[in-house]
């Protein structure tokens, strides 16, 4: 019995594997969120303030104001938090975005592009990693860890947009045979 | 028919009459040719469908027309697959080594992991017993092949016909039961007659499903955009990705 439980829950789980990859399959791309405006509304700018949002110096100058009290320092702590998570977020669904749009730049082309959708893959999974690892710094934070280094995650961001822009200055992608 | 159960007799009539009317749809919308081992299959398995009334179940020559037929169908259902995804990813010059690589690569996993139930298996005492361990084997290979090349769809924005979609849904849920029914009688259980039923109800279903859902229209590759087709999309999106190619220009110029 316990094997046939076994077969029963391979099964089952195979069967959710598929009812949620064929809903995704039918949902998987809303070539609408893919526009030029995106693009030109898209700056790494936007995302200066997050290398100093966890900064140390910040809080040292705030202690060193008068009236200051701890508790003063656990809410700023706090809400550089809430904003540095809002940025982070931000910053993940920009660079999905960038990835869509390689991918489709990828799909569509109309010479072999295996380099740079492997590239595309390594950058997905260094960001995620990346972003993993942030988020444990940032659970660590209140804790007084501040050294969050983010410079890994906007350079990967930056990395992202110049390959895919790389990919768009090489002769023109098969677009019209799709018409 | 008189030793088939009466619920398994109700279905056998209406697969037979499915396979019947699918049969003929496929042919009359033209899609016989563009799937052409899918419709081999089925016109294989409606050719079987037609054994039990012909010939007494319980006698040599059905068995040898059934185990002769069965091995063919499976043999098809691995053709039917690669035929499907060979139709998804050709012409796509961007990713074609990249698909092929992971083809490849699916393929052997999809064997090794559908080996790994082997352990579990009774020992074979009879030709039957062989077919269904070289049928589940292949099916379940199947499945996971579908699922993984799924996955790679659902990275990639591929553009997919409805039909596409429609077929590999079928299809999943086709060899899943072909894969775990064989599976689950051979660990012993006593449940052959229910899960026979399972069975054959889950290929009505899908016979049923592809009757209302392939049409010639579903031929058209689209991109899918939310959770419908339109026509108008094609346009839309080559202008937006000509669009997105001439900002991505201007922004690495500045």
């Amino acid at each position: 019995m316990p094997l046939m439980l076994l077969v029963a829950i391979a099964i089952v789980l195979l069967v959710a594997c598929f009812v949620s990859l064929f809903w995704r399959l039918v949902s998987r791309f809303d070539a609408q969120q893919c526009t030029a405006e995106w693009l030109d509304s898209f700056s790494m700018k936007s995302y200066a303030p997050m290398e100093r949002l966890l900064a140390n110096s910040d809080l040292v100058f705030l202690a060193s104001q008068p009236g200051y009290r701890p508790a003063i320092g656990k809410r700023f702590r706090a809400e550089r938090r809430k904003i540095f998570r809002a940025y982070l977020r931000l910053l993940v669904r920009d660079f999905n975005q960038l990835i869509r749009i390689g991918k489709l730049m990828v799909v569509y082309s109309d010479r072999d592009q295996q380099e740079f959708a492997r590239s595309l893959r390594r950058q997905q999974l260094k960001l995620y990693a990346r972003v993993g690892a942030l988020q444990v710094q940032l659970a660590l934070y209140p804790l007084g860890w501040t050294s969050v280094d983010v410079s890994g995650l906007l350079g990967a961001l930056g990395d992202m947009q110049a390959k895919v822009q790389q990919l768009a200055s090489r002769p023109g992608p098969a677009l019209a045979e799709w018409a | 028919m008189r030793q088939l159960p009466i619920e398994q007799q109700i279905l056998l009539v209406t697969e037979i009459g499915a396979l019947a009317i699918l049969c003929t749809r496929m042919w009359v919308i033209g899609l016989h040719r563009a799937y052409l081992y899918f419709f081999g299959s089925l016109v294989l398995e409606l050719l079987q469908s037609l054994i039990p009334i012909l010939v007494p179940l319980d006698s040599r020559l059905y068995l040898d027309l059934y185990l002769a037929s069965q091995l063919l169908i499976t043999i098809f259902y691995a053709l039917v697959v690669l035929e499907l995804y060979s139709k998804v990813l050709r012409d796509l010059a961007g990713i074609a080594r990249t698909a092929r690589g992971y083809i490849k690569f699916t393929l052997v996993l999809a064997i090794l992991i559908a080996l790994l139930p082997l352990r579990l298996e009774r020992a074979k005492t009879n030709l039957l017993g062989y077919l269904y361990f070289f049928e589940q084997t292949i099916m379940l290979t199947l499945v996971v092949f579908v699922l993984l090349v799924s996955v790679f769809l659902v990275y990639y924005p591929i553009p997919l016909g409805r039909n596409v979609i429609v077929y590999s849904m079928g299809y999943a849920v086709f060899f899943l039961t072909r894969a775990a029914v064989p599976l689950m009688i051979n660990l012993g259980q006593n449940w052959a007659r229910q899960l026979g039923t399972i069975a054959m109800t889950v290929s009505v279903a899908c016979l049923i499903l592809w009757i209302f859902a392939l049409s010639r229209a579903g031929e058209n590759k689209r991109v899918v955009v939310g959770h419908q087709w339109n026509p108008g999309d094609d346009q839309r999106l080559l202008a937006q990705l000509e669009a997105i190619n001439t900002s991505l220009l201007r922004s690495g110029r500045k």
